[in-house]
């Protein structure tokens, strides 16, 4: 083959160039730590890896969501643990009034009590979180359970307020998942507030010692117990839900950062192996191009 | 019997000539490092003989011609390898600015804005009547609208860019096409031999590299020896034709055209290959494909939101616009954060609406009801990835080609200054022997005379 004077330097230096350019590449996936810097360095990859980024966006807003629902439920979980105690307690105070032996005198002492449980439970079904009244419905911003009053004080009545206590309030904890977190009012207390009523009822009765009222309200009142039970039950369904939600997440979350990783992270080991080689090939290019270019018979003339 | 005489003219003749192959061999050294010349090899061969008594005597040598080592096939594989190799590496070059201007994968790109956006509403379904979250929403609405603005600009200063390169590669190549016909008309008119005929060549061939370059040509030479030159079958160049291109731009919509290219006769010229070719496809078609599938992401987000959007009690658009670049807040949710609806209800804690747009995230709203807006994106920007890879790969495999191809003609028509040197000192050595002939016949000659 005939080898000419310009095939030799272009040979040289397109090898020296080569090298540079394997170089420069290398250097810049080490300096970043990532393989893929632009769509076209791996297009499969790349979309993957844009897929596991956006399911990462998405996962921490879940996680989020979760997070915040959370203190939500905890709040109403509490309340109606409260709740629940006051009707039990408002049961143990119909046997009480029921019972012939309890005279006008206990009755007298139970009304006073059963005041004070009617202020407590219209307070918690007010109850407020970060200025939301979680058993509101849709209406977080007023109360939702409004107390009627006689000249004394005592609680006549209490109603909804005017907007009802309706409303779903979902979160967006997952792809397509919509939990819903609230207990509306009728899911505490009946669709005519039954329990505030009955107590109402229940406290006339012991105004003037009617123990046959008592006796007829002892039922209805173990009614309402168990739809407050069901409320609680069902939030800390709620409770357990999230905490399956977010172990999911949880695993999801790692199996996206996985999934980016390998399609956009680097081999630092291989890289900095490769990068060695380059180096090694580079030096061997340089120091041969100087002994090839020194090559002439001119210097022999 | 010759006479003396003759010996002394065969000296002769032998000196001339071997000073002759040496300044060959001088121009040789000297454009060793001339682009596009090709190696000139002198040709000598023995001067017809003429007989004497019956016996044959040669006359020495005579410097015959200068040939140019040049193989005509195989420089129009070149040149149409060339045309490929250019098109392919434009494109790519141009379609790595496309991929740099996305991105992607990045936590700074429009994916991401999207991301951001529909988050945005998330948050807010957490706390419907929070009006930080509110103004977060808007503000990563009007991020995601200046995204998606800023992309059609982008495009469109690339398009601009591309059609002031298609301008100047137009005029390059007239240029180049007027150089050659200068050059031909002095070929012609110099004659075939001369030593001058064949540098023009030379620089004939550069030029018709450099055409290669732009566009597909073809070449050569009639019957005649008139030199003709045409690009797809459109005659451009010969003796009495000289037809530049012209640049002929053909408006489609207000802010969309293609380019073609005209020549004097009124005929259309195709140009698939070399850099106009890969010019025309990004201008014509690669570039507003791109374009229209970002509008239609951006159209589709528009119409989709503010459908959700308007059952809320402001009944206002979140969105205005009708594509990418017309893409904005619309008036009432720039001006009025209150116009911003999180639910059909308007209560406080009702967050039907903030949902639902939080979940367009998913949503199969795009090519055909399969695919979410971020689903959508991320296609497009794999289609844009495999585009440009498919490029690159070409770029490489013919840019591999045309370097061997090169190297092929280098190798043939190069100088190789050892070769030089070694003609160099065969010819010195020639020379110094003619020389000594000379003496040695004078010589004799003078031997005689003084008898």
């Amino acid at each position: 083959m005939r080898v000419t004077t310009r095939l030799i330097f272009e040979r040289s230096l397109m090898g020296l160039q080569q090298s540079w350019s394997d170089i420069g590449e290398l250097q810049a996936h080490i300096a970043t730590g990532k393989r893929i810097h632009k769509p076209s360095d791996d297009p499969i990859g790349s979309t993957r890896a844009m897929s596991a980024r956006a399911g990462l966006r998405a996962s921490e807003q879940y996680q989020r969501a979760l997070d915040e629902a959370r203190l939500f439920v905890a709040s109403s979980e509490a309340a109606l643990l409260d709740l629940n105690d006051l009707a039990i307690e408002a049961q143990t105070v119909a046997v009480q009034l029921a019972d012939d032996s309890t005279g006008e005198a206990g009755a007298i002492a139970l009304e006073a009590q059963l005041n004070q449980m009617l202020e407590q439970i219209v307070s918690l079904g007010n109850t407020e979180y970060a200025g939301i009244r979680i058993f509101g419905g849709h209406l977080t911003d007023q109360n939702p359970f409004v107390a009627t009053r006689d000249a004394d004080g005592k609680i006549t009545s209490v109603a909804q307020s005017v907007r009802g206590t309706e409303g779903e309030i979902s979160r967006l904890v997952g792809k397509d998942v919509l939990l819903t977190i609230n207990q509306t009012g009728s899911d505490l207390f009946g669709e005519d507030l039954e329990f505030v009523q009955n107590l109402v009822s229940l406290r006339d009765a012991a105004q003037v010692n009617d123990t046959e009222t008592a006796r007829s309200l002892l039922t209805v009142i173990e009614e309402d117990s168990d739809r407050l039970n069901l409320a609680l039950a069902t939030t800390g369904g709620i409770v357990t839900r999230m905490d399956s939600l977010s172990d999911q997440l949880d695993r999801e979350v790692l199996q996206l950062t996985t999934t980016r990783s390998e399609h956009e992270d680097l081999d630092m080991a291989k890289a900095t192996m490769d990068l060695q080689i380059e180096q090694t090939i580079l030096q061997a290019a340089l120091s041969a191009t100087v002994e090839v270019l020194n090559l002439s018979l001119v210097n022999f003339l | 019997m010759q006479g003396l005489s003759h010996t002394l003219d065969i000296a002769r003749r032998a000196m001339n000539a071997q000073q002759a192959v040496l300044t060959v061999v001088g121009h040789n050294i000297a454009n060793a490092n001339t682009p596009g010349y090709t190696r000139q090899i002198p040709h000598l061969s023995a001067v017809k003989a003429s007989s004497y008594g019956g016996l044959s005597f040669g006359n020495g040598v005579a410097f015959d011609s200068i040939q140019r080592k040049r193989d005509a096939a195989l420089d129009n594989e070149l040149r149409n390898e060339t045309s490929l190799h250019s098109r392919w590496a434009t494109r790519t070059g141009e379609l790595e600015r496309l991929e740099q201007m996305l991105a992607e994968p990045s936590d700074a790109g429009l994916g991401a804005a999207m991301d951001s956006f529909f988050t945005a509403w998330a948050d807010l379904g957490g706390d419907p009547s929070a009006a930080t979250r509110r103004a977060t929403v808007r503000e990563q609405g009007r991020i995601l609208a200046d995204r998606f603005g800023a992309m059609a600009r982008q495009v469109d200063r690339m398009q601009s860019e591309i059609q002031s390169q298609l301008q100047i590669e137009v005029e390059q190549f007239n240029l180049t096409l007027s150089e050659i016909q200068a050059i031909t008309t002095s070929i012609r008119a110099s004659g075939m031999r001369g030593l001058g005929a064949r540098d023009l060549e030379d620089r004939r061939d550069a030029l018709l590299d450099q055409l290669a370059q732009v566009a597909e040509i073809s070449y050569g030479e009639k019957e005649s020896g008139e030199f003709y030159l045409r690009v797809n079958g459109k005659r451009l160049l010969d003796e009495t034709t000289f037809r530049p291109l012209e640049l002929v731009r053909t408006e489609i919509s207000e802010t969309e055209s293609t380019f073609g290219i005209r020549i004097s006769t009124g005929a259309t010229v195709e140009i698939d290959k070399g850099s106009l070719g890969a010019l025309f496809e990004l201008h014509d078609e690669t570039l507003p494909d791109f374009m229209t599938q970002v509008d239609t992401l951006a159209k589709s987000l528009i119409e989709n939101i503010n459908a959700v959007h308007r059952s809320g009690p402001s009944r206002a658009d979140f969105f205005s616009g009708t594509d990418a670049a017309s893409m904005a807040l619309s008036a009432d949710v720039a001006e009025n954060l209150n116009a911003i609806n999180t639910s059909t209800s308007g209560l406080a804690g009702d967050n039907d609406i903030a949902l639902a747009l939080a979940q367009m995230r998913d949503a199969p709203v795009l090519t055909d009801g399969t695919a979410s807006p971020i689903e959508y994106w991320n296609s497009v920007v794999g289609r844009v990835g495999v585009v440009s890879r498919e490029a690159q790969i070409q770029e490489e495999t013919l840019s591999l080609t045309t370097r061997a191809l090169e190297e092929r003609r280098e190798q043939d028509g190069g100088v190789s200054l050892d070769e030089e040197m070694a003609n160099m000192i065969q010819t010195q050595q020639a020379y110094i022997a003619a020389v000594r002939l000379f003496e040695v016949a004078s010589d004799l000659m003078e031997t005689l005379t003084n008898i």
